[in-house]
């Protein structure tokens, strides 16, 4: 449904182009992303648990891609090449969320000048908490832990349990050797089953 | 025990289908120029620093000379730099600016095809117009939040070349919904009101009228009117001290931008 809508410019654009060599990369590229970016736009979300974030970040990755298109000489790996640009910018911003540490805005009882908005705000907090992303990775004890990982061992298991990568998989995309990756591993299940151990009810559903 | 865990986590990370991606990423592949070696991208960025480096400097200076000459702080600010921006509200001119300095403002020309540009300077006090382009009605399609360094940054985009006008300002709650006269609760510690007029989201926007980035300083915007033209949206920001802003245009397609000033997790 929402490939009819994109098609026409695609063609279009090929009528355009006729079938110079760059008009060929450009629009393979615009092929192979349309195919990749609902997946891509998913792996963002898991990443980063907002669908906001999710789309920035797969924007990004696409002018990102964009841009450095030309490197990409085998379509077949169009997925590993695409997904490494948008793993990086999600752990980018990953990094920087940790470093800035957000303070919740909540209401202030002596303020009440500038507090007024605030009192009715949880309207709207729960309007974000509508975040389909979120909304699963708050649903289970052992995926909020994992949620709560540092980035890279947060990515290592996004991409080996949700998105069912092989371990060489993972380390393909983010260019680490595959050692690297069975070690984070590792450490962020050794976290998640810590954190279950603390849990009253031994974290069982 | 491992391989419980590893099958909870595989079972419950897939247990839900997941949206795919939003129409405006569609729209924003598809809009990609279309030789990615000769992008018009890469041509805008290099195009924009060199002719940024030679006219900031000899802007620069004219800016410096007239400033000087001129009695009075009335013509201070970015707005006077910005050609469609008028600047007006107390003490405007005279606006705490902080770091980027006025040889950063006047490299953004008023020209079409301006890009983003990182660095500019900001005003913290009364209020920026940017005037419109039409009479009738500027259809907005796509309103978008983003976070830069330095800034947090609000898009308005138009469906057609006319751009709205729009009035920014600092706002006070309680905020009402236009039409209904409902209170509108907006989280936040300071707020921006974004007035449009000549414009109309209904029905070419279909995006959120509620974003709650957890941006450096931007927490918040949500629409609380469209309506007889005026479409207006609250910013609601982190940072009470901080109310700096700044707006300017993009044409192709037409966009009104408005950066806030975010100075990150500790402002003192």
């Amino acid at each position: 449904m929402i490939l009819s809508r994109v098609a026409p410019t695609l063609e279009r654009r090929e009528g355009e182009l006729g079938s110079t060599a760059a008009g060929d990369a450009g629009d393979r590229f615009l092929r192979l992303a349309n195919g990749e970016l609902d997946r891509a736009y998913r792996l963002a979300g898991m990443l980063l648990g907002d669908q906001h974030e999710a789309e920035d970040a797969t924007q990004d990755a696409l002018v990102r891609a964009w841009k450095s298109a030309g490197s990409l000489r085998d379509p077949a790996g169009f997925q590993p090449w695409f997904d490494r640009i948008l793993v990086n910018i999600c752990r980018d911003r990953l990094r920087r969320r940790r470093r800035i540490a957000f303070v919740p805005i909540e209401p202030d009882p002596d303020d009440a000048g500038l507090g007024q908005g605030l009192s009715a705000g949880r309207n709207l907090v729960l309007t974000a908490q509508g975040d389909p992303f979120q909304a699963i990775l708050d649903r289970d004890l052992a995926v909020r832990a994992m949620a709560g990982l540092n980035p890279d061992e947060r990515i290592v298991l996004t991409l080996h349990y949700w998105a069912d990568l092989t371990l060489e998989g993972v380390a393909e995309r983010l260019g680490w050797p595959v050692g690297t990756v069975k070690s984070r591993l590792h450490h962020g299940l050794n976290e998640i089953r810590r954190v279950l151990e603390r849990e009253p009810d031994g974290g069982s559903r | 025990m491992n391989d419980d865990l590893e099958r909870r986590l595989r079972d419950e990370l897939r247990k839900v289908a997941l949206p795919g991606a939003p129409d405006a990423l569609r729209t924003r592949l598809a809009g990609l120029p279309a030789d990615p070696r000769h992008s018009a991208l890469r041509g805008l960025f290099t195009g924009l620093r060199l002719a940024g480096l030679a006219s900031a400097a000899a802007v620069a200076i004219v800016f410096v000379l007239v400033v000087r000459s001129l009695p009075g702080p009335t013509t201070g600010g970015p707005g006077a730099s910005l050609g469609s921006v008028a600047t007006t509200g107390p003490s405007a001119g005279a606006a705490t600016t902080p770091a980027p300095s006025a040889t950063s403002s006047a490299s953004i020309p008023p020209s079409p095809s301006t890009g983003p540009s990182p660095s500019e300077s900001f005003t913290c006090a009364g209020s920026q117009v940017i005037q419109a382009t039409t009479t009738t009605v500027a259809p907005i399609s796509d309103v978008r939040v983003g976070t830069h360094p330095g800034y947090d940054r609000i898009v308005f985009e138009f469906a057609g070349s006319a751009r709205a006008q729009l009035t920014v300002a600092r706002a006070f709650p309680p905020f009402v919904e236009d039409g209904s006269g409902n209170t509108v609760a907006v989280p936040g510690n300071a707020y921006l009101s974004l007035k449009l007029y000549h414009a109309s989201g209904y029905p070419t926007y279909t995006g959120p009228s509620l974003f709650t980035p957890k941006y450096p300083n931007l927490v918040a915007l949500v629409n609380t009117g469209d309506f007889e033209g005026y479409v207006t949206w609250i910013a609601a920001l982190r940072d009470l001290n901080q109310v700096c802003y700044n707006v300017s245009t993009l044409d192709n397609p037409t966009r009104i931008v408005i950066d806030i000033m975010a100075v990150g997790p500790n402002p003192s």
